[in-house]
């Protein structure tokens, strides 16, 4: 800057530095060194190209920070910050007037002629006494809000340690409301190992006994154990507000300042106490239409962490009479913390995060050989989420032993649906999961130089190739006389409602058949009762939809096709086997699927052997009906007899 | 009252400085409660650009028109041309202890100061002028990850419409410093975007 004034901006090599230039463009300068500056300008060229890249990197950052900010949600509503303005308010006024009283004794007394005697042993008393009565007498220093922001955070400090496995121990108490004795007590033990995220929660009796566990992920995705059953996979976490409904599983719920506030909802409304080494938040009713009265949080003061929570819930009860009206009972849970150790993963037993062996399934090995009951369970997992329709995850035996579970799914969400649903099996050594989505599939094509780009098989579909489209037309015209456009469009869309619902027919029926074969000779004898029971509720679930779609099939086509034909006969006696009867049923559906996508000229294949005119196709629509219901009938026995009224009706 | 009438001027709105010259009496909450709807807006957004969290800044923004509160209780009520640095330095403080904790818990992963979804198209824009557009804000989000945070808070403070001297006041620092920080913080930026 000095340089600056000793220069004179009138020679021809004298320059404003570059960094003067922001301190010129920000009015920062002295204005004798702005107006030499100012004038420079004018004449330098030089000079004013770089005040304009100043300029413009200014501008560049102004125009980014604009569009970041309005992506922005909006800040708070000024209502929600006047619920926390009050609550703050309401615990620092008492405080604040009687500061206001201490100051207004002390300032006359401060700005008296007697200032000398401030030094004196009496004024330091009083200083003293003031002091003491304002600490003793002030409310509580943190607001509700302050002490859980914090406690929650100290929290996720200690759970995200990764030099850390954490260990509480916790006593579950229920009592009835106003009885000290408690009705039930157990036991809560947690292991959380920091590095991996997961959470193991075992429940013990007062016996010691185990009665249940959860192993929880990281990403909320947990496993409920119980004695001898199958471990209960849950993708997402239950929130705590969901425990309330079933509170004989509170001893789920997380002991900490997070779930406090997703239980008590507006958490700034609690009161604060202080109670010996512990703060208490306590608030309630907290929601005056559910079971939750009273919620009272425990925080420890050194650490701020959560070491027992009280929970208020009323239960309906059934009243004693009819006339009598329910009262419902009011139960206490308690969750306190008997012990909390902090140890390093290298100290901690490695049994403390593995299932214990009463928790685990008796059959089911881990072996890297795939068991036909692994097999099944994960095609019934798949299933669920309906993964094993039209081929979208296959599930196969490979030379090696193992069981590949493999496919391309449309993207990354349902990957991740696919991979969370086959959470129970992943594990497994014998099962090999190799799931891609489109843009993953493709990018591993193009690395590998290979064109996937496959050809598709030769699709013929028209408006106007259709050839049943005489018959539709004629139907459809005979209704109201449409347009001639409205009645082609009304045609096409005929023509792909009936073509979905045969394809719909077509991908549950191959399903069907990929399970029969899956379960082996004899309907699956070889596999676990559990297992058989997997294989018999996903057989009657597609022979349902089968059943359900050959019907609709038969209702769309009936009126146009079926209309002059006798009514079919009764159908004959179908295989006693359900393997039998599932190939069958496959053959049937296939047959009528030929007949409708070559009536509809969608299908680029050979003929069909019958017509959707004949009295042939409209018998075999029927018949893998009443085979498709028989089916599911023998696999849960649930399915009622269906008549050929109802069948053809509309 | 003329504190708050101050602080609406000052943040350029003049529909509430009217509102609140009109308002007979106010007592302290309502006072706070109308700093809070004059100001949360440039300071969230600030508290959103320097931690790169926007719940987080929402909640250490109304924390501050908390204390706000509770100081003007203890200690009698800030002047008001002091009030909008007042609170920008309670923010930036809260915000340094926030970014305090989060790396003492691990959960700081120093990503971008302030994350935008630059795949958001404006209407209207031809699809090549759109990629252009695109790569520019790309850059400048890279070169921003790349200042100080003292540079970051100098930026977005200046961008604020602070003077060198009351972002000094706000960062507790000298203006010669305030300076310093722009500066490379501008040229960071330029030689960057003319590398």
């Amino acid at each position: 800057m000095r340089n600056l004034f000793k220069s004179d901006d009138r020679q021809p090599e004298w320059h404003p530095r570059e960094d003067d230039l922001l301190l010129y463009l920000d009015g920062e300068l002295p204005p004798r060194v702005l107006g030499r500056i100012g004038k420079h300008l004018k004449v330098c060229w030089a000079c004013r190209v770089k005040a304009e890249k100043v300029e413009s990197t200014i501008a560049a950052f102004m125009d980014y920070r604009s569009r970041a900010f309005a992506q922005l949600a909006e800040p708070a509503l000024v209502d929600t910050f006047r619920l926390r303005l009050n609550s703050v308010a309401r615990q620092h006024r008492p405080g604040h007037s009687l500061r206001q009283i201490a100051l207004s004794i002390w300032q006359p007394v401060w700005s008296s002629h007697v200032r000398s005697l401030v030094l004196s042993a009496a004024g330091i008393a009083a200083v003293a006494l003031i002091l003491l009565a304002w600490r003793n007498l002030s409310p509580v220093p943190v607001s509700a809000g302050e002490l859980l922001s914090n406690a929650t955070v100290a929290e996720a400090a200690s759970a995200n340690d990764a030099s850390l496995v954490l260990h509480r121990s916790l006593t579950w108490e229920t009592r009835r409301s106003g009885e000290a004795r408690p009705i039930e007590r157990r036991r809560i033990e947690i292991w959380h190992a920091g590095r991996s995220g997961v959470t193991a929660r075992r429940l013990y009796d007062e016996s010691g006994n185990l009665l249940a566990a959860e192993w929880r992920q990281r990403d909320g995705s947990s496993e409920l154990y119980l004695p001898h059953a199958h471990p209960w996979f849950e993708p997402n976490a239950e929130p705590p507000l969901m425990l309330l409904n079933h509170p004989q599983d509170l001893w789920r719920l997380e002991l900490s300042a997070a779930s406090f506030v997703q239980l008590a909802g507006d958490a700034s409304r609690a009161k604060v106490s202080r109670q010996g080494a512990d703060y208490r938040l306590t608030i309630g009713p907290v929601r005056p239409a559910g079971s939750l009265l009273n919620a009272v949080l425990t925080i420890r003061k050194s650490g701020l962490r959560a070491t027992g929570i009280d929970l208020r819930l009323a239960a309906p009860a059934t009243p004693a009479s009819p006339t009598e009206p329910a009262h419902p009972v009011v139960y206490d849970y308690s969750i306190a913390e008997d012990a909390y150790e902090q140890e390093s993963p290298e100290n901690t037993r490695s049994q403390v995060f593995e299932p214990d062996p009463v928790l685990l399934p008796p059959a089911e090995g881990q072996a890297a050989v795939a068991t036909p009951d692994l097999q099944m369970k994960t095609t019934w997992l798949l299933d669920r989420i309906g993964a094993t329709l039209g081929g979208e995850i296959t599930v196969t035996l490979a030379n090696d032993q193992r069981l590949n579970v493999q496919g391309i799914v449309q993207d990354a969400a349902r990957k991740q649906e696919i991979l969370a649903a086959l959470a129970p099996v992943r594990a497994n050594p014998a099962v090999q999961i190799e799931i891609l989505s489109y843009s993953q599939a493709l990018r591993r094509a193009a690395n590998t130089a290979r064109n996937v780009a496959g050809k598709a098989p030769g699709v013929a579909g028209s408006d106007s190739g259709l050839s049943a489209q005489a018959d539709i037309s004629e139907f459809l015209a005979g209704q109201s006389p449409p347009p001639e456009a409205e009645l082609r469009e009304r045609v096409t869309r005929f023509a792909a409602e009936v073509s979905a619902t045969s394809s719909n027919a077509a991908r549950h029926a191959w399903v069907l058949k990929n399970l029969a074969q899956m379960a082996g000779p004899g309907d699956g004898q070889a596999l676990s009762t559990e297992a058989k029971r997997q294989y018999l509720s996903m057989v009657a679930h597609h022979a349902h939809e089968v059943e359900q779609s050959t019907r609709r099939l038969n209702q769309q086509l009936e009126p146009v096709f079926f209309s002059g034909l006798p009514p079919p006969d009764a159908a004959a006696a179908f295989p006693a086997e359900l393997s039998a009867a599932i190939d069958r049923m496959l053959s049937a559906v296939l047959r009528n699927d030929n007949a409708i996508q070559s009536a509809f000229g969608i299908s680029a294949g050979a003929e069909s052997p019958i017509s959707i005119h004949s009295q042939e196709f409209h018998q075999s629509l029927l018949e893998t009906a009443q085979l498709a219901c028989s089916i599911e009938k023998q696999a849960a026995g649930n399915c009622e007899s269906p008549s050929p009224q109802s069948k053809t009706s509309p | 009252m003329q504190f708050m009438t101050e602080v609406a001027h000052r943040a350029g709105d003049s529909r509430s400085a009217m509102l609140l010259m009109a308002r007979p009496y106010m007592d302290l909450e309502q006072e706070v409660i109308c700093a809070y709807e004059s100001l949360r807006s440039p300071v969230y957004l600030y508290l959103a650009a320097v931690l790169g969290d926007a719940s987080e800044a929402e909640d250490i923004c109304q924390e501050v028109f908390l204390r706000l509160f509770t100081h003007c209780s203890d200690h009698g009520m800030v002047a008001p041309e002091r009030v909008r640095s007042w609170v920008f330095r309670v923010g930036r403080n809260l915000a340094i202890d926030r970014i305090r904790s989060r790396k003492s818990a691990g959960i700081f992963d120093g990503g971008d100061p302030l994350p935008v979804l630059l795949q958001v198209p404006d209407p209207g824009v031809m699809p090549d002028e759109a990629m252009l557009e695109r790569e520019r804000l790309e850059a400048i989000q890279r070169r921003l990850a790349h200042l100080s945070s003292q540079e970051q808070h100098c930026l977005y403070l200046r961008a604020e419409g602070f003077r060198y001297r009351e972002i000094a006041e706000i960062l507790g620092i000298t203006s010669s410093s305030v300076a310093e920080f722009l500066r490379r913080a501008i040229r960071k930026l330029m030689r960057d975007s003319h590398a």
